[in-house]
């Protein structure tokens, strides 16, 4: 993956990356600026959501021939292009929703028919792009998992310092943490598992899948994923279970864990199905 | 990867990117016109407001779940926001709106100025900006709080009685 002035998909990734960065910025800079110790506060929590895919990537490094640079770069695409983009694009959809349906029903309905779709979209396109990059150097389904759960990542890291931020701005309390350290034990602790990462490993895992069979089965096997992923988030974002069935807490938790759960089975089966499968970097270098 | 495949997907990546970030939200404007919403009420956590005559609105600007609402009044933006429950007053609830107001760049306060709800006072404060002026109004009645942000490229003095009254017909009485 080294710099390639002739690249089109290098070019796209750093023209796009870049304008959502500056966009990121002037959206973000001036509530951190106006809330110092809240927004440090939230950028080192959620920034803790990295740690564990850092270990991971780890833990499989002997399973993968992607060089550090492709996560990294998925992990900007989904911090920057995909959040920005997720932002206007839901918006707009929230509006014509609106439009057509009445403001009640989109407010209720939107983020399980608008969010899912663009933002699942965006950050397989970014897995897209980076596979692109550094195609050849795919080596398997795993590959793939790992770059898509750090685009996740990266858009899960920025979406939850937003709603830490927003929910702090909400509470016009002045500077304080009470409220991110709240988000952060909702978004991060409670729902941080089977959120952003999870969703966009298993679509890492489709593309990755098509890189390496190269065969049309293979193609839709990685659109099905997408599919299968918006379903995934819809449910994930839809009222079904948020009252708990009236069982308190309990009932909540269960809510959570049935929604949330599926999406985890399918990448704890992916990973060992993965492992089961594909030989190791090493190995195959050797018989190569 | 040949060139060429490299410049296709390129090109399906920044067109799927542009087709949300532009696409969708021209679309939004040109199939959502503004409505005109003059006698019509909205709630927000219990607050009522009727707007007046030839205030209008965008569909997806009206999140009564969410405690929002935003009219254009002429071509002023006016953005509501109710929650609560609150424990400060007004005076506090102004001043952490200045808080992010003077962050915003090319925001400058200028003078207090005074709001009135429908039976509530509040706390205001005037703004300018690099491409126009705005101002702020904070309202806390028991512990319900109302927020008022209207920002425009010209507030002339009847765009400002316009909103005023507006604002006016900001109802605690049901919260």
């Amino acid at each position: 993956m080294r710099p390639d002035p002739a690249s089109p998909t290098q070019w796209t990734a750093l023209l796009l990356i870049g304008a959502a960065a500056i966009l990121l910025l002037y959206n973000t800079l001036p509530v951190a600026l106006a809330y110092p110790r809240a927004g440090t506060t939230a950028l080192v929590l959620f920034s803790l959501f990295a740690l564990p895919f850092w270990w991971l990537r780890r833990r499989l490094a002997d399973r993968l021939a992607l060089p550090a640079a492709a996560p990294a770069l998925g992990l900007l695409w989904g911090a920057t292009v995909a959040v920005m983009t997720s932002l206007f694009g839901s918006r707009a959809l929230h509006g014509l929703l609106a439009t057509m349906w009445g403001p009640a029903w989109a407010e209720r309905w939107s983020p399980v028919l608008a969010a899912p779709v663009v933002e699942e979209v965006v950050k397989a396109a970014g897995v897209v792009l980076v596979v692109a990059i550094a195609w050849g150097r795919v080596h398997g389904v795993l590959d793939g998992i790992v770059l898509g759960a750090f685009c996740g990542v990266g858009f899960q890291i920025v979406e939850g310092y937003a709603f830490a931020m927003s929910s702090t701005v909400v509470n016009r309390a002045g500077d304080v943490v009470e409220p991110v350290i709240a988000v952060f034990i909702v978004r991060g602790v409670l729902a941080g598992l089977w959120s952003h990462a999870v969703f966009t490993a298993i679509v890492g895992a489709g593309v990755a899948y098509a890189a390496t069979r190269k065969t049309a089965r293979s193609v839709w096997i990685a659109a099905g994923s997408l599919a299968g992923v918006i379903a995934l988030h819809a449910l994930w974002n839809s009222p079904l279970l948020r009252d708990g069935l009236g069982l308190g807490v309990l009932g909540v938790l269960a809510g959570v864990m049935i929604k949330g759960l599926p999406a985890v089975l399918i990448v704890w089966w992916l990973v060992r199905w993965a492992k089961r499968e594909e030989a190791p970097v090493a190995r195959s270098a050797e018989t190569a | 990867m040949s060139r060429t495949r490299s410049l296709t997907v390129a090109i399906a990546v920044a067109a799927v990117v542009l087709a949300f970030a532009l696409g969708i939200p021209l679309l939004n404007k040109a199939v959502s016109p503004t409505v005109d919403v003059g006698g019509e009420t909205f709630t927000l956590q219990g607050v009522t407001l009727t707007a007046p005559a030839a205030v209008r609105m965008r569909p997806g600007y009206y999140q009564p779940e969410s405690g929002r609402v935003e009219f254009l009044v002429g071509d002023a933006e006016v953005d509501i926001v109710v929650a609560g429950p609150y424990g400060f007053d007004a005076e506090y609830l102004a001043d952490e709106m200045a808080r992010l107001l003077e962050a915003q760049p090319g925001v400058h306060l200028t003078d207090p100025r005074d709001c009135a709800a429908d039976g509530v006072q509040g706390a205001g404060r005037s703004f300018v900006t690099e491409t126009g002026a705005g101002f702020a109004c904070a309202f806390v009645h028991d512990d319900v709080r109302a927020e008022v942000t209207a920002t425009g490229s010209s507030l002339d003095s009847a765009t400002v009685d316009r909103i005023d009254a507006l604002i006016a017909q900001l109802s605690f009485e049901a919260a």
